[in-house]
């Protein structure tokens, strides 16, 4: 399971930070280069790791967690 | 005897020299190509570099997990088999074991004592851990990816220098293996998935003896290859397949789902059975002369400093952690730590950080430990009148090959209090 992450300077405007992977609470990138971000691509297509090269479906597809509301930016003294 | 400037070589040409008894075996020793300081494509090549599991056995999952740096484990099922650093059995004395370079479905064996120029500190002992029964096409392998910008010059698909003259271009993987069953294993090269392209050799294990082996590959001249930061090639050790996934032809480029050739040892069939391997090179040779030598010894495996090679893996994965030390260990030695001052009691704190080990391959998967409790995605906070609060929920964004921003989720800190995070950062390539 994945939770999104909101970025904390940008996230009030919707922005994603990262993707947690709750498992390990391992920070994801939102970057094509990434492998875990690859897993992550088609986790959301009902995809599950078999083998170091391919995948088997085992849905029909998943959703992540909802980022949290956005939080407080901290004020100047 | 012929001495031959190649390409990427030196070669020393014993053609028609009687080695045991053989006549004209046609043995080309490559000399040279040391003073290319990446001659050797594999990154920790001899398993002297362990940031991830110093000093553990690891197990094989679901899918990938790595072992020593660069070195990964592959498989359908977890627990199938683990892997550990070994120096308590090392190759000395050796035989050598080559393919021929035009017929890779023939092999041989050539008995004569290989000088011992040099020691390896450590091999990786593979180690299957039950008598499995291999599920439908599932699969299990012992690899290493390598990066494409790592193998551009060998102009993978014939983009640039293509095949002059007509030619083959040949690469050169060689190793030393110590398996505990006798028999054929695979070795196969591939490109990255989605692609099924790849290129299987039958090497023959001797129990319980050290070998040395030389496989020439030839460079493909079709499908597409990466240049840039994802993976360019794989080389694999199968170490089991299902009959489904088993087959084709050795020797030969190909599109195929068969992932080892058919009749091959299943090492995670047996258990207890083992496998050592050290010296892994992967070195380009570029056009034989001709005509082509049938067999190819390789260069000696290339010494790059301790330092050179740490510092080739920290491009795949840095860590907090002082070397020697794991992730999950409570320590603030190499923690990274900033002040707020800012007088504020319910804040957040950002820290942006910059990889210390230099630029990684790419954007990381970053983990976050604190200092007391168990679970990951945690910081660590002080205060500065009360001391330490206690491990709090932390997160990385805003994560790129070059740096990334660490912050405390809301909680009550208290008045100037230092934030501490331990992380690790994964930037292996996918396959």
């Amino acid at each position: 399971m994945y939770k999104i992450i909101l970025d904390p300077i940008e996230g009030r405007n919707g922005k994603i930070g990262s993707i947690l992977r709750l498992a390990d609470m391992a920070n994801i990138p939102l970057d094509p280069l990434n492998a875990d971000y690859q897993r992550y691509l088609k986790w959301l297509e009902g995809y599950e790791p078999d083998g170091i090269t391919g995948y088997i479906k085992v849905s029909d597809g998943n959703e992540p967690i909802p980022a949290d509301p956005f939080p407080p930016l901290p004020e100047n003294p | 005897m012929t001495i031959v400037l190649g390409q990427n070589y030196l070669g020393l040409n014993t053609d028609n020299v009687s080695i045991n008894g053989n006549q004209n075996v046609g043995l080309y020793t490559l000399q040279g190509n040391s003073f290319f300081p990446f001659k050797n494509r594999i990154i920790n090549g001899e398993f002297n570099v362990n940031q991830r599991n110093n000093g553990l056995t690891v197990n094989n999952v679901v899918g990938r997990t790595f072992g020593p740096d660069r070195w990964g484990l592959g498989g359908s099922t977890a627990g199938a088999f683990s892997v550990r650093i070994a120096n308590d059995d090392l190759p000395g004395a050796h035989s050598l074991y080559v393919i021929y370079v035009n017929a890779a479905t023939s092999n041989d064996i050539i008995t004569y004592n290989m000088p011992v120029t040099r020691t390896f500190p450590y091999c990786i002992e593979i180690k299957s851990l039950s008598s499995l029964s291999i599920g439908t096409s599932h699969s299990y392998d012992f690899f290493q990816n390598i990066e494409g910008r790592h193998i551009m010059d060998m102009d993978f698909g014939n983009l640039g220098i293509g095949n002059s003259y007509g030619q083959t271009r040949y690469m050169l993987l060689s190793f030393f293996m110590k398996p505990s069953l006798s028999g054929f294993y695979t070795v196969r090269f591939e490109a990255p998935s989605p692609s099924t392209f790849r290129y299987r050799v039958n090497v023959y294990g001797y129990a319980n003896q050290w070998v040395r082996y030389s496989i020439p590959v030839p460079i493909p001249t079709s499908e597409t290859w990466s240049i840039n930061q994802s993976t360019g090639l794989r080389v694999n050790w199968s170490l089991g397949a299902s009959s489904s996934v088993s087959g084709g032809t050795p020797g030969l480029w190909e599109s195929t789902s068969n992932v080892k050739l058919s009749g091959n040892i299943d090492l995670v069939s047996t258990l207890n059975a083992t496998m050592k391997l050290t010296g892994i090179q992967l070195e380009y040779i570029g056009n034989l002369p001709s005509p082509t030598p049938t067999y190819l010894v390789p260069s000696d495996f290339q010494t790059r400093s301790w330092q050179t090679e740490y510092e080739l893996c920290l491009r795949y994965y840095q860590k907090s952690y002082l070397y020697g030390t794991n992730a999950w260990t409570s320590t603030t030695e190499g923690m990274y730590i900033q002040s707020n001052n800012s007088g504020e009691t319910t804040v957040q704190t950002y820290n942006h950080i910059r990889w210390p080990g230099g630029p990684m391959r790419g954007p990381p998967t970053v983990t976050l430990y604190g200092l007391n409790s168990s679970t990951a995605g945690r910081g660590y906070i002080w205060n500065g009148s009360v001391g330490g609060l206690g491990d709090e929920a932390a997160f990385a964004t805003a994560i790129s090959g070059t740096a990334a921003m660490f912050y405390i989720s809301p909680v009550t800190l208290g008045n100037h209090f230092m934030a501490g995070f331990n992380w690790v950062a994964d930037a292996e390539p996918s396959s």
